[in-house]
């Protein structure tokens, strides 16, 4: 009887085990992704380039006025960057969201620059207050961009 | 330097004057953009060389003025005076004229005057929806004035510890607490302060085009000869409990009660300026010239107030090159309730319903708004023409600031139109003029809003919807430009003839993301500037008014004009030299009468044959100064000053 109660919970130990090295594995987001990510006044199309070194994350985020540096971590399926964009009132977009297979859910908040959540408008008029983001992996050029990531 | 700056400098070196300059400027002006006359040139048929009109957000006249007391010989229109609150704010002998009551509307037709109504013994309690508390990674109120003044370059100096102060301290979403006895209102109208602060972040009410008709509660069968229009005001809290904002299509919640839209009874609040709520109001109000007969010219919000300020008339959605097309099916306005509920829209929101075609008596809500209309003693024409879809809320206008379009960014977006507005009008003419919007210059590099500083306003800006402006670089540059352009102006004396004047999100008095205190401290330093330089202030008038009332109960007349307002009585004070002594003005009026004083102080035409401002100005009989009898008609405000 002890001994099958020690199979058990064995067995157990090992199954949260397992599902727990799962959950901590970073997923491969590594790759150009299509985005789209609502302001408070639309959303605009934006590409980000992810260059992945186990859960951390460093790459670029692409607007139609240039390109900015963002650094984070994926944890699991769990993504969140940090995008310090540049300009006359500079500010920084903290990104966080959830990766499932060619896709990426999540919201964005402004960080250490007051107006968060930002300016809601005219009292919280505004479609989506939290600031969604989607993206899509683009698929194609994951040779080149894991070279250079190297 | 900017252009202003080099004017100023080139003067002094040359001793020439400003109208030599300006023409000497003109010859080098690019394509498409007229030459623009020295104000002080051009012949007006007032000393008035400059108009400034400066644009707050979302404030009643009561609830702002209920309880102002003008100087003796004088007369307003209020909560004091009709006995409804007494100075110190507390009911008065007829706080009864006030009360609100519930409705029924539940046979799958929007009604503009419900039936089935009972008086509320108190009004459902207001729920909090400004910010909770103060920070520097959140929505004003900021933790730290380096932060304020960071978002914020427009205040006063000395006023940036309000842009930190206020916070609800309530969760948004719950019961206001803040408001002494909250759940024991009474039936009507209450003072928010002093258990809530004047500098306290207040809860903002619907205001919204098909929710406003039905706050007004107006039939004919209530008409009397005092208040021949027969709207009530007494379904204010009904509206904001039944269906709020809106609910862009989706189904009533299930356990769907008095809360659920996050509102409860905030439009029945109101300020003390006898307790010393709105110091600057008052004292404004006491030098110069209040009117109380003053209106929001369209039902409901800020787009089409100021689309209505900047056109005279409504726009509507087309191909964007002048062609009356159909909106999308989810962007057409359906204000008829939802099957088993009470007023519950069926399509109607800020990513909903924004447009009627209200010249179709088979559209929804369209034929209850236009039968009220021509069932007045005096009928009213709706105005709409036919296949129109008219926009009644707020979505984009059709351009960025960069003069791209904004649909690629949002499908709730107006095309761009090619109406006639004041702009044309003043630019046919060589008169100079310029929409001041503070943070316009961040806007433009930030077009969806993503910047957390960028709190312009792109809806309050009637020449961002316009095609003829937008798609001219040189007439953005001309006719759009930032509040610093505005204070560099006034400064070296190069302001335009007329100048519309909007701040930014933080400062605009808004209720929940805004507060009355900024947005005095906001005007301020714009009339103490012009005030400093003495050539300027001589031949200028100041503007001060709302783009609306917010959803905020007011107890004046309401003129019907046509299918799209008036809506309730907003505050106009008029700041000039030829406009002081703490008169008050009861003729009656909208944001088309300043277009109007525009129009005949300069000798401009109305802007098109169906434009507002080709009402006449009112005629009234004696005893009742307020009520037009040659309906519909607006006042061209030259009787606020004494010339």
């Amino acid at each position: 009887m002890n001994r099958r109660i020690r199979v058990i919970a064995l067995v157990i130990l090992l199954s949260v085990g397992v599902s727990l090295c799962a959950a901590e594995n970073p997923v491969h987001v590594q790759g150009r992704w299509q985005a789209s990510w609502t302001g408070r006044l639309g959303s605009e199309p934006v590409v980000l380039i992810l260059k992945q070194h186990g859960a951390k994350l460093t790459g670029e985020l692409l607007r139609a006025s240039g390109a900015t540096q963002l650094s984070g971590t994926i944890e699991g399926k769990e993504i969140s960057f940090l995008v310090n964009f540049r300009g006359p009132k500079p500010y920084s977009i903290l990104f966080t969201g959830s990766v499932k297979g060619d896709s990426i859910q999540g919201t964005s908040q402004a960080q250490n620059v007051g107006t968060s959540g930002a300016y809601l408008g005219h009292g919280g008029e505004i479609v989506l207050p939290d600031h969604p983001w989607t993206a899509t992996r683009v698929h194609g050029d994951q040779q080149q961009l894991a070279k250079a990531a190297r | 330097m900017k252009f202003a700056a080099y004017s100023r400098e080139l003067c002094r070196y040359l001793g020439c004057s400003a109208a030599l300059l300006s023409t000497v400027f003109n010859l080098m002006l690019p394509p498409g953009l007229s030459a623009q006359t020295d104000p002080n040139s051009i012949p007006t048929t007032s000393p008035i060389k400059h108009v400034i009109v400066i644009i707050g957000e979302n404030r009643s006249f009561d609830h702002v003025y209920a309880t102002y007391k003008p100087k003796s010989g004088e007369k307003v229109f209020n909560l004091l005076s009709e006995g409804i609150v007494k100075a110190n704010g507390n009911r008065g002998p007829n706080y009864s004229l006030s009360a609100q009551f519930s409705a029924v509307d539940t046979n799958g037709e929007f009604s503009v005057s419900p039936q089935g109504k009972s008086i509320y013994p108190n009004i459902p309690p207001p729920i909090s929806n400004g910010p909770q508390k103060a920070s520097d990674t959140s929505p004003a109120p900021f933790k730290t004035k380096k932060v304020a003044k960071l978002a914020e370059p427009d205040l006063p100096n000395g006023d940036y510890e309000i842009l930190t102060t206020g916070a609800t301290g309530i969760a948004p979403g719950s019961v206001d607490t803040r408001i002494a006895n909250v759940n024991n209102l009474g039936e009507g109208a209450f003072q928010l302060t002093p258990s809530e602060k004047y500098d306290d972040y207040a809860s903002s009410p619907v205001h919204r085009f098909y929710q406003m008709w039905q706050q007004l509660d107006c039939s004919a069968d209530y008409s009397t000869k005092a208040n021949p229009s027969g709207c009530l005001a007494d379904l204010f809290p009904w509206v904001e409990v039944s269906i709020g904002a809106g609910n862009n299509g989706n189904a009533q919640p299930a356990g769907f009660n008095d809360a659920s839209t996050g509102e409860g009874s905030t439009a029945m609040a109101f300020y003390n300026v006898q307790k010393g709520d709105a110091p600057l109001m008052k004292e404004w109000a006491d030098e110069y010239t209040l009117s109380d007969n003053f209106h929001q010219s369209v039902m409901g919000g800020t787009g089409a107030n100021h689309i209505m300020f900047g056109f005279a008339d409504d726009i509507w959605y087309s191909d964007g090159n002048g062609k009356a097309l159909t909106p999308p099916t989810n962007q057409i306005e359906n204000p008829n309730p939802q099957m088993g509920s009470n007023n519950y829209y069926d399509q109607d929101g800020y990513s909903g319903g924004s447009y009627s075609d209200c010249a179709d008596l088979s559209q929804p809500g369209v034929a209850p708004v236009v039968n009220y209309l021509e069932s007045l003693k005096r009928p009213i024409k709706a105005n709409c023409d036919a296949g129109h879809y008219y926009i009644l809320n707020n979505y984009n206008p059709g351009f960025n600031g960069d003069g791209t379009l904004t649909s690629q960014f949002s499908p709730f977006t107006i095309p761009p139109t090619s109406v006639r507005h004041i702009g044309d009008a003043l630019d046919e003419k060589s008169i100079s003029y310029t929409y001041y919007g503070e943070g316009w210059n961040l806007y433009v590099t930030d077009p969806t809003g993503a910047n957390p500083y960028d709190a312009y306003c792109n809806i309050c800006n009637p020449f961002q919807y316009a095609t003829d402006i937008m798609t001219n670089p040189a007439q953005r540059q001309a006719h759009i430009q930032d509040t610093s352009s505005l204070y560099e102006a006034i400064d070296t004396n190069t302001l335009p003839a007329v100048s519309i004047v909007k701040p930014s999100g933080f400062l605009d008095g808004h209720p929940a993301s805004s507060k009355l205190d900024l947005f005095e401290g906001f005007v301020k330093k714009i009339v103490d500037q012009v005030q400093a330089h003495p050539k300027l202030w001589k031949n200028t008038a100041i503007f001060v008014t709302f783009d609306e009332g917010g959803g905020y109960y007011d107890s004046g007349y309401v003129q019907p004009l046509d299918f799209f307002g008036d809506g309730t009585r907003i505050p106009l004070l008029v700041i000039s030299p030829y406009s002081t002594g703490g008169h008050i003005n009861h003729s009656y009026a909208d944001h088309v009468s300043i277009i109007k004083f525009i129009e005949r102080n300069w000798n401009l035409k109305p802007l098109t044959a169906r434009s507002r401002d080709n009402y006449p100005n009112p005629k009234v009989k004696a005893g009742n100064p307020y009520v037009p009898t040659n309906s519909p008609a607006l006042d061209d405000l030259f009787d606020t000053f004494h010339f």
